[in-house]
Parts: C-alpha cells; sequence; structure tokens
C-alpha cells in the first residue's frame, strides 16, 4: 500500500469512529451554552462515561451549592475550590475540553511526556482566562446591548474548532511531505546527517576510548523537540484554549452579578488545575502508548514506517475532530 | 506493517472517539410540575407545565436578557426570554415523549409561554396539545426530559405529576428510570440502533421522568 492509500485509511478509520456526530453546541434552552457532546453509543464504555456524568452532575450542584452558600457566609470559598477542582477532574473527563485533540496532537508529534503535561495545563489555563474575559466583556461591555454572552461564546466556540481543523490541516500536510531526516537516520552511522538538532558531538583524539560512541542513531525525544515543534505545541493550545467551559460561564455570571468575583474566578481557576490533571493523564496515555508500540516494533525501516503512520493518523485526527466540532456549531446557529 | 499502523491507529480513534462520546451532563435545572387535564370524552385536552429554574441558570438569563441593567426583569424583557425559549425548545418537541403503546405523538408548537422572575429563579409556564388524540384509556405515558443533556428537569415528588379529569378507574405514578438500568437493559439494541444511526437514539423514551396512565 503506498502512503497515501496508508493515510487515507486512517483518515477514514477516523471519521467512522468519531462519526457519532457532535450535537448543536448551542443549548436546547436557547439561552447559554453546551457542551459539544457526542451522544453516548451503548458500547462497553458508556457505564464507565455514564458514571463519569453522574459524578460531573453531582460535584456541578454542590459547586454551585457552595456558590451560594459563600453568599451568606465568605468562608465557604475553601469548600468552593475544593468542589470546584474535583469537578474540573471529572468533567474533563466528559465532552469538550481539547483532550481528545491535545492527546491526537501528542500522537502527531510529541515524544515528551512532559510537555504533554505542559501543554494540557496551559490550554487548561487559557479556557479559565478566556471565560473571565468572556463573562467579563460581557457583564462591563454587552450588557444592555443586543450582543447576548451566548452569541460571543458560540462565535470563540466556532473560532477554535475552525483553528483545530486548520491546525489538523497544517500538521497532516506537515507529516505526509516527505521528510528527508528519516532518509538520512535510516541510512545509518554516517555523522554528518545536517545537523539542525543540537546535541554536541565530542571529539576526541585517536586511540581514545569513548563509552558513548557508536551511540543509537534513532533520534532521541529531546533532539526532535526542535524550536518548530514548540511553535506548533502553542498552535494547538491557543485552538483548544479559545474555547471556554460552559460550567466556568454559567458559575462566573452567577458570581459576578451577586458581586463574589474573587470567588468566582478561584472556583474557575481550581477547575482549570483539575481539568489540566485529567488531560494530562489522557495525553500522557497517548505518548506512553505510542512509544511502546514504536519500541515494540523494534528499529529500521518498518518501526520508522510505523512511527509515520501514527503521526500521520493523529494529525488526521486533529482535523476529523475539529471539522465534526465545527460542524456541529455551524448547524447549530 | 502498514496493517499494524491501521489497527494501531483504529484502537487509538476508538478510545479517542468513544472518550468524545461522554454524556455532557446538565449545567440547568429546573423543578417542575405537570398536569395533564382529560376533557369529559377521555381524550387528553392539555398538558400545563411549571419550570422553575435554579439560582445560577437564572442570573445567566438576567445577564443576558436585562436589557436596562436594573438587575430587575420587566415584562418585555421576559417576553423576549420566553419567546428565545420556545423557539430553542421547539427544535426539540419542547422536550416531550408522549408515548402510546410504544409510539411517540408529538406535541402542536407552543404559543403561550410565560416568564416570570421571583427571588432570583427563571419561571416559566406553558402548555402543550398532543398533536393526534390521545385517549386516556390507551395507557399512555407522558414524559418530560431534554434529549441534549443539558437541561435536568426535575419532578421533586409524584405530587408534582396531577392527572385531571380521567375517568375514576385510571390510575397514575410518576417513573424516574434509573440510567444505569436502562443503559443495561437496552444494551443490544442501543448498540446495534447507534451503529445503523447514530443521531436516531432516542434517549427521551429510555430516560425521561414520565407519568404512567393505566385504565382498568
Amino acid at each position: 500500500m503506498t502512503r497515501h492509500g496508508a493515510a487515507r485509511l486512517a483518515l477514514a478509520a477516523g471519521l467512522i469512529l468519531v462519526a457519532a456526530g457532535a450535537a448543536s453546541a448551542q443549548s436546547s434552552l436557547g439561552i447559554g451554552s453546551n457542551e459539544v457532546s457526542i451522544e453516548p453509543t451503548g458500547g462497553v464504555f458508556a457505564h464507565f462515561f455514564l458514571w463519569v456524568s453522574e459524578m460531573q452532575r453531582s460535584f456541578y450542584r454542590e459547586m454551585t451549592g457552595a456558590l451560594k452558600a459563600m453568599r451568606d457566609d465568605g468562608s465557604a470559598v475553601w469548600l468552593l475550590a475544593g468542589l470546584s477542582f474535583a469537578y474540573g477532574i471529572f468533567h474533563a473527563a466528559g465532552p469538550g475540553h481539547g483532550k481528545a485533540v491535545i492527546s491526537s496532537y501528542m500522537l502527531a508529534n510529541e515524544t515528551l511526556l512532559r510537555r504533554g503535561v505542559i501543554l494540557s495545563f496551559v490550554s487548561a489555563m487559557l479556557q479559565a482566562v478566556s471565560a473571565i474575559v468572556l463573562v467579563s466583556v460581557a457583564f462591563l461591555v454587552l450588557r444592555g446591548t443586543s450582543i447576548k454572552m451566548t452569541d460571543a461564546t458560540w462565535f470563540m466556540e466556532a473560532a477554535s474548532y475552525a483553528l483545530i481543523a486548520l491546525f489538523g490541516f497544517w500538521l497532516l500536510v506537515t507529516k505526509l511531505r516527505p521528510r528527508r531526516q528519516v532518509a538520512s537516520l535510516s541510512s545509518a552511522a554516517v555523522h554528518d546527517h545536517g545537523h539542525t538538532h543540537g546535541h554536541d558531538h565530542h571529539h576526541h583524539g585517536e586511540g581514545e576510548v569513548c563509552a558513548t560512541c557508536g551511540h543509537a542513531h534513532a533520534p532521541d525525544p529531546q533532539m526532535l523537540a526542535g524550536p518548530m515543534n514548540w511553535r506548533s505545541a502553542w498552535a494547538a493550545v491557543a485552538a483548544v484554549g479559545l474555547r471556554p467551559c460552559s460550567g466556568a460561564l454559567i458559575v462566573l455570571t452567577f458570581a459576578m452579578l451577586n458581586g463574589l468575583i474573587a470567588g468566582g474566578v478561584l472556583s474557575v481557576f481550581a477547575m482549570a488545575v483539575g481539568t489540566a490533571i485529567t488531560v494530562s493523564a489522557l495525553a500522557t496515555l497517548a505518548v506512553t502508548a505510542k512509544n511502546a508500540a514504536l519500541k515494540f516494533s523494534g528499529s529500521g525501516a518498518m518501526s520508522a514506517r510505523l512511527h509515520r503512520g501514527i503521526e500521520i493518523g493523529g494529525a488526521a485526527l486533529v482535523m476529523v475532530l475539529g471539522i465534526i466540532l465545527l460542524g456541529g456549531a455551524m448547524a447549530s446557529y | 506493517m502498514i496493517r499494524i499502523a491501521a489497527f494501531a491507529f483504529s484502537c487509538v480513534a476508538g478510545f479517542l472517539g468513544f472518550a468524545a462520546s461522554a454524556l455532557a451532563h446538565p449545567h440547568v435545572f429546573a423543578d417542575a410540575r405537570l398536569e395533564v387535564d382529560v376533557a369529559p370524552d377521555g381524550t387528553v385536552e392539555v398538558m400545563r407545565h411549571v419550570w422553575r429554574f435554579d439560582e445560577v441558570f437564572s442570573s445567566t438569563v438576567m445577564l443576558e436578557f436585562d436589557s436596562d441593567t436594573d438587575n430587575k426583569m420587566e415584562v418585555p424583557e421576559l417576553e423576549e426570554v420566553a419567546s428565545v425559549v420556545t423557539e430553542s425548545l421547539a427544535e426539540f418537541n419542547y422536550f416531550q415523549t408522549i408515548l402510546v403503546g410504544g409510539k411517540s405523538i408529538d406535541v402542536e408548537p407552543v404559543t403561550d409561554m410565560k416568564a416570570l422572575f421571583q427571588d432570583g429563579q427563571l419561571i416559566i409556564f406553558f402548555t402543550t396539545h398532543p398533536a393526534t388524540p390521545v385517549n386516556i384509556n390507551s395507557s399512555p405515558s407522558f414524559g418530560v426530559y431534554d434529549p441534549t443533556f443539558y437541561t435536568a428537569i426535575d419532578f421533586p415528588d409524584d405530587s408534582q405529576m396531577v392527572l385531571e379529569g380521567a375517568p375514576s378507574g385510571c390510575a397514575h405514578q410518576m417513573v424516574v428510570p434509573d440510567p444505569d438500568e436502562a443503559l443495561a437493559q437496552n444494551q443490544a439494541t442501543l448498540t446495534e440502533a447507534f451503529f445503523n444511526d447514530p443521531q436516531a437514539t432516542d434517549w427521551s423514551k429510555l430516560l425521561a421522568t414520565r407519568m404512567e396512565v393505566s385504565c382498568k
């Protein structure tokens, strides 16, 4: 099978599996925004997700309860922070929150666990910030105008999904482009393969014994983590972080209208930390699975092709997720 | 080799796909009341609904619809709320599931929604009418459920489900399905239905809190 065949296959598989189709982002009441959700499958995971949904629901109710309690008693703020954190952990296991996007991106591009964790945290924090900015603008600027927060949220959501789709497309193009680096790597022990990755080659005199010489020529993760990859990582973070979370918006709105601004902001950041932990765990899982697969496949051409296969698949998945989510948002407008 | 890659990818896509298929949880909570009125000839005349929304969601309504920013909801503002909600609910059959012998019956468009703000809570009132006549002797059930999982419509207890004007041989009870059980019981059909048409799975039928009527 050709490379393009493989890519097409990967794309098709992704399409079929994610084709449950996104339900509308706009809420059924026309006020506030719903999480974009893909309906439950009734498959083996259904019970697990039902449980996750129950946990989210109960933490959400307790969290909003604590928020109301804070109106009368300021000390409820710590309870609120704790509940928000717990809610965030379960909430990120539910729909949205870019966990699928971040995980797919990690498959396509990353081998470093540490970076997956950083990306998850930064995108979660950005989501919190975008929720705070959105509600502040709605409260201070848009209030009393004909522009509703629901519309502004929809716009940010659609923009986020469009960016994700674009980013996935760009990633896919990059991955499908034949890579010279791969070829040079398989041509074994030639030492002068265009040294863009910056590990220092030490030099030594004749007859000197060197323990680290003849080092493996698979690029180690550190070497792949060039500045180029960081730039694409920030693109992923921005695309994901632009979309604020519905729960955060509702909590912040209530907090603002009741003069509990500090509590609302604290709650949203506590949620973000909880969310980041879950997304990190999933991104870590994706990278670990990828690295394990590469390890098992051994070395040489086969491993290189598997690596490529996974990367192309990951990139295709980012694009497909973006397109489906965008489709859902457009359909609901 | 490519096959291995494709397999590995399918596993990952499957995992992520299922992960993405998690249930959204409700962000809005409403305490509800349902009254079903039966005409003398035994057909269902009208279903009256009252939904009282939670304070936290109600603050979003206040932020968006209080156009003169006086933290009070006046009549024109409330009328706008009612019209937005009516329009949106229309796409979801107003969260109504009327079942007669397993068959769904739609409701006519809602024209009389009223909104009210009381103690920081939004309350809406409206009535629905079955689009085709429903005889109370046909053991119908009347469910209220948001199929998008955005709103949780809760009936605090069975005194909030009232049947009026029904013949004396008719009894009614409130049924609150346990989602876990509903899922387990329908696992086989659900999986099949999902693969045939993922969007068509009707969760309202399985999960709605409903009034079941049985007449002797």
